[in-house]
């Protein structure tokens, strides 16, 4: 006999998801004052995020400043103490000037470059997100790695491949780690994150690796990437090679919001850095498309230069920036690192720009979190 | 209390648990608390905008919340594994439910998050059309329409499945790999 999967579908109702179940008086407690005070975890609602394949990773971290009220054992901040960050206020026009040069440079770079492809297009990311442990002159700052890759199929009718790992954490610089010596150099970290129910979760972050985690998932309708919109490989490796034309085919995406949600506000101008970050950095368009997203990075009003810098592999770059506010009112950075001579993006990162409470202790100019991209055509993906 | 905090009060106690059921069956219990949080924080501080009844605006309100920071959809495999662990316990069950119950919610798992969604805020939330139209900002004909074609796909992918299949795999995650919730919460498409 067939039964009816909407009935089915409702006996299936895990009972905690009873809309009237009642809520835990200390859960209802805690969060009636975190809406009053305007306390939020912040982290990950500001990340940029412009794929659709997009890591969500730092959502244990996130929750760490509701944790800081339960617990307070640790409270996002940023790491390095903003000692290789690039200085904000150099907005001179010789620096300038080196991040205008910086982008054309590199469109040349890439306009250079054979088109190349293959059966999967492999994006490894690896990102860094700084937590704060202990209080006041003995706190010191964590850093917390974990690495993303996925293997994107060429084939419409292909799987998506992703691996992610957990690369442990470590005290992040020098200075950190004396502080942390003196705190009994400890190997482990606990947060303790609510878990709904009134019942809490302990997470860890340990300096051991994790286990890497390879899953795969069919791709519905071919639509691979995010670009404020799904889109298919295709639509990816067709875009427009000419600068104007591919900022006016990306134009029509851009529907008065953000990337990621309707309520998230951003200019045409941030909709487009967005979006053209995400060309140069990680998507696989073709080398003279690239050039084309340069091109259109070069000529964005609202965009600054931050100089030569270093990225956490090594790497040298030239990094550019753009500030805006974030939903929740904090003055966030978004920085790309390019590299002109091998004409593409090497990654990203968020700095707090002006001291906030949602960032408790966390000093202006101290990058939140950063993402160091390499990418590449392959033949094969890791089943 | 002001006559604000006392709204907002009443507002988040005839409506938290749904909020927080409906970022769970979204996205997962761990990122639930925190898009419960940011909810009602918005809500606190958009108090004057908030109309009655204030159940469809906060859903929609989580909804962005959801897709600004957590892209939802993303993690499909996971709210499968996720719901099946809570689901309604085998108490006098046979076997046969239990398979029937891992089908049913593998199938919702399968299918797009926007099915999903539509067939959550309908069979688990209860809304009427009128309200969860309103949640995802289109008009009651167009959710009707919606909610048809969900249905039917998950009719679909029910009778796909089968039972043979269901039952051969209890899914459970084992409980100490989650515990330990060392592990981010992994990406997927």
């Amino acid at each position: 006999m067939k039964r009816d999967a909407m009935r089915m579908l409702m006996d299936a109702r895990p009972d905690d998801l009873d809309p009237n179940a009642p809520v835990d008086p200390a859960t209802r407690e805690r969060e009636l004052a975190r809406a009053r005070h305007g306390a939020h975890g912040g982290t990950t609602v500001t990340a940029p995020a412009r794929r659709r394949v997009r890591p969500v990773w730092g959502i244990g971290v996130a929750g760490v400043a509701a944790a800081a009220v339960a617990a307070a054992v640790l409270v996002p901040t940023g790491g390095g103490d903003g000692g290789d960050a690039p200085p904000l206020s150099k907005h001179d026009a010789a620096l300038q000037l080196t991040g205008r040069n910086a982008l054309l440079t590199a469109a040349e770079t890439a306009d250079r470059q054979p088109a190349a492809s293959g059966a999967y297009w492999r994006v490894s990311r690896v990102q860094c997100q700084f937590v704060r442990a202990g209080t006041g002159a003995s706190a010191y700052t964590v850093a917390s790695e974990s690495r993303s890759e996925a293997w994107t199929p060429n084939d419409p009718a292909g799987s998506l491949v992703t691996r992610d790992q957990d690369l442990g954490a470590h005290p992040a610089t020098n200075a950190d780690k004396v502080l942390w010596r003196k705190a009994g150099s400890p190997t482990s970290w606990t947060l303790k994150l609510p878990a709904g129910g009134g019942h809490y979760k302990q997470m860890g972050l340990t300096a051991a690796p994790g286990k890497a985690r390879t899953r795969q998932t069919p791709v519905r309708s071919g639509e691979v990437y995010w670009l404020g919109r799904n889109v298919t490989m295709k639509q990816v490796r067709e875009l427009p090679a000419d600068p104007k034309k591919l900022k006016s085919q990306l134009s029509k995406w851009y529907r008065g919001h953000g990337t990621e949600a309707e309520g998230q506000k951003s200019t045409r101008d941030e909709w487009l850095f967005d979006v053209a970050r995400g060309l140069v950095t990680d998507m696989p368009v073709t080398p003279k498309v690239r050039a084309a997203a340069f091109r259109l990075l070069a000529g964005l009003p609202s965009v600054v230069s931050l100089g030569r810098v270093t990225d956490g592999q090594g790497r040298q770059g030239v990094a550019i920036g753009l500030t805006r506010p974030t939903t929740y009112g904090d003055l966030h950075q978004t920085r790309l690192i390019v590299d002109p001579s091998a004409g593409r993006g090497l990654g990203e990162e968020d700095v707090l720009v002006k001291a906030s409470s949602s960032y408790p202790g966390v000093r202006a100019g101290t990058v939140l979190n950063s993402s160091l991209v390499t990418t590449e055509w392959t033949a094969v993906a890791p089943s | 209390m002001t006559a604000d905090e006392e709204r907002f009060t009443a507002i988040y106690d005839a409506c938290r648990q749904r909020v927080w059921a409906y970022a769970t069956a979204r996205a997962g219990r761990q990122i639930a608390d925190e898009v419960v949080s940011e909810t009602f924080a918005i809500a606190w501080r958009r108090i004057g905008d908030v109309p009655e009844p204030a159940l469809p605006w906060l859903l929609g309100v989580a909804r962005n919340v959801l897709r600004e920071g957590h892209r939802a959809e993303v993690r499909r495999a996971e709210v499968a594994e996720e719901l099946w662990q809570h689901a309604p316990g085998p108490a006098g069950d046979v076997a046969e439910q239990v398979a029937e119950r891992l089908g049913v919610l593998r199938a919702l798992a399968g299918l797009s998050a926007d099915d999903r969604e539509i067939l959550i805020l309908t069979a688990w939330q209860g809304l009427t059309p009128r309200d969860a139209a309103r949640v995802l900002g289109c008009s009651k004909t167009a959710f009707r329409v919606r909610l048809h074609r969900a249905r039917r796909r998950l009719q679909q992918a029910v009778e796909q499945d089968g039972p043979q299949r269901a039952a051969a795999a209890p899914a459970r995650t084992p409980r100490t790999e989650r515990d330990q919730g060392v592990e981010r919460v992994g990406h997927a498409a």
